[in-house]
């Protein structure tokens, strides 16, 4: 499926656009990149509506502004839950005030460990883009995990650029490492692993998320030539996986 | 010779009523105009890196004095208040007279390229600090410099100045079919100045992309492509003969001068950026476009040139807008509460 065929993902990218975010001081502003909103907006889109969407990390609100677009398309009252340990003034700025999405975005302020306590309903679309550590990364989608639907899919941002194009990507490492990374408190940015690792324990798979322009790349504005762990990636960064049927 | 113990008698004496003597730096000739509808008397000066007034964006208020490179004493010695419009060449200026009054800086621009609103660098934050209070002009604008401290006033537009042309007729000619609005020329109106260099923030590129076939008018003072007008009332004029205004300034908190083609009954195709989406509804009262995407402003000046029943229509709604949230009114009103609010409180 090509993303121009879906005129819903246009919609929202177009509305977005007309949307004016205000962002925070990072090459690619709101921390995605053209390529990847379109890219979540269209995993967003493979899931059921009605039912709420989920994301980790909230940062200046863009994502949620996105996923509060992509929830407008739709006659209902699913909301689209965002949960940060430290809500910024420009979230409420582009979410709340802006955006007017009062009844469309709920966020709750606490730590991503901490969430069962306040969350607890059935969600089909989660974003995880908060901590980027391996630890992290599993552990809440351990979490979360009783709450999603058959059909739910999990965005991740920050994996590696080229993660998306291997359906059947496969990371080799040791039981060692694993140990090292489940137990290590610092942002390691091991994301493919962490990804890669949930696959393989949990029966789920990469989707194939259609990217409009594979080939673009933000050398300029990132001042990178190549992925680099802990950086901001030139190209897209963005994956998705969902159950085995 | 200054003399501190006149501020502190001049506090002293001083009531809520009184006018104010507000020492200021030139900055903006339409915003400063504006500014001086409070009725206070200004004594404004033009020293190294500050600007110089140019008349033909407006002319001088009667109550706004200009003095070249110093102040008279007698005048510095009944200042309440000093007003800053530009953080890092007025707030130093400031402090180098030494006055014993309030300091009032406002934002009128977003933060420059590379700010980092998360962690102000020490030494900015401290020349913020050393000012009484600071007014941003939008929300939008208050966040980015991410120095929380201070207000938001929002503009005023004179929507008695900035008014869409008369067509003539009474409400006896208008009951036979005049529409009220004048010819409009069928042309994409833009205002910047230095439009060519200055594309990294002024868009020059979106309306070289459009000028390959739409008609365009171009007004400011651009070497190679356009003058400014000679004075303000021809300026007005010009807002008034555009159907089309397009704004493809990414930068500006608020650009003035879409404000004023909005007030003239101006269909605006704008960029989406900074308060811009709070202003114009798309398909309403103007249209937005991504700024990465000149397609959008092609599209949107296009349906306008073709429509001009619906471009008509777009500027009404769009004089509207600005007459309730732009209102001069409660410009003035904020300004006096502003100064009250740094003098007495």
């Amino acid at each position: 499926m090509a993303i121009d065929d879906d005129w819903c993902v246009s919609d929202v990218i177009n509305e977005f656009d007309r949307f004016g975010i205000l962002s925070h001081n990072l090459p690619n502003a709101i921390g995605m990149w053209p390529n990847e909103q379109e890219c979540l907006v269209w995993s967003a889109f493979q899931t059921n509506p009605n039912v709420n969407w989920l994301e980790i990390g909230a940062f200046c609100g863009g994502s949620a502004v996105l996923l509060a677009l992509a929830k407008q398309q739709f006659m209902t009252t699913a909301q689209v839950i965002s949960i940060d340990n430290n809500f910024k003034t420009i979230f409420d700025f582009n979410v709340y005030q802006r955006g007017k999405f009062q009844d469309i975005v709920h966020k709750i302020e606490c730590n991503s460990m901490d969430l069962r306590q306040y969350y607890n309903d059935p969600v089909s679309f989660v974003f995880l883009d908060g901590f980027h550590s391996f630890r992290f990364v599993v552990k809440e989608f351990e979490l979360l995990l009783p709450l999603m639907t058959d059909d739910c899919v999990i965005g991740f941002h920050d994996i590696s650029p080229n993660m998306w194009q291997h359906s059947a990507y496969v990371n080799s490492f040791s039981q060692d490492d694993l140990y090292y990374w489940m137990d290590d408190e610092n942002e390691n940015f091991r994301l493919d692993e962490a990804v890669s690792y949930i696959c393989r324990t949990h029966d789920f798979h990469i989707i194939d998320v259609p990217v409009r322009n594979p080939d673009e790349t933000h050398f300029q504005e990132t001042r990178l030539n190549e992925w680099k762990r802990g950086e901001t990636s030139p190209f897209n960064s963005y994956t998705a996986i969902t159950r085995n049927k | 010779m200054y003399n501190p113990m006149s501020s502190m008698i001049r506090h002293a004496k001083r009531s809520p009523n009184d006018k104010l003597n507000i020492l200021t730096f030139v900055s903006h000739e339409r915003y400063e105009p504006t500014l001086a509808l409070t009725g206070h008397n200004f004594f404004s000066i033009i020293t190294e890196g500050t600007k110089t007034w140019k008349t033909e964006y407006s002319p001088v208020p009667d109550n706004y004095t200009i003095f070249q490179d110093s102040v008279p004493d007698f005048i510095l010695n009944d200042v309440d208040l000093i007003l800053s419009h530009n953080p890092f060449v007025h707030i130093p200026l400031a402090h180098k007279m030494g006055l014993h009054v309030p300091l009032l800086n406002i934002f009128h621009t977003m933060p420059p390229p590379g700010w980092n609103s998360e962690n102000i660098p020490q030494q900015y934050r401290q020349m913020f600090d050393r000012c009484d209070h600071h007014v941003y002009i939008s929300d939008f604008n208050k966040l980015s410099w991410g120095y929380n401290r201070g207000d938001v006033i929002l503009h005023g537009i004179d929507t008695k100045l900035f008014t869409p042309p008369t067509c003539g007729c009474d409400e006896w000619g208008h009951s036979y079919g005049c529409s009220g609005n004048p010819d409009r020329e069928a042309k994409i109106l833009t205002v910047a100045n230095d439009y060519i260099n200055r594309d990294w923030c002024l868009g020059f590129s979106i309306w070289k992309e459009l000028a390959q076939n739409l008609p365009m008018h171009p007004v400011g003072d651009t070497p190679g492509l356009s003058k400014p007008t000679k004075d303000l009332a021809e300026m007005i004029q010009v807002y008034q003969k555009s159907l089309i205004f397009l704004n493809t300034s990414t930068a500006s908190p608020v650009p003035m001068s879409l404000l004023e083609a909005m007030a003239c009954g101006c269909a605006c195709v704008s960029a989406a950026t900074c308060l811009i989406p709070d202003v114009i509804e798309h398909g309403v009262d103007g249209f937005l476009c991504s700024p990465s995407k000149p397609e959008q402003f092609k599209k949107y000046c296009q349906q306008l040139l073709n429509d001009k029943d619906m471009a008509i229509q777009m500027g009404q709604k769009a004089r509207k807008k600005i007459q309730t949230m732009f209102s001069l009114d409660n410009f003035i009103e904020n300004w006096n509460s502003m100064f009250r609010k740094v003098l007495w409180q």
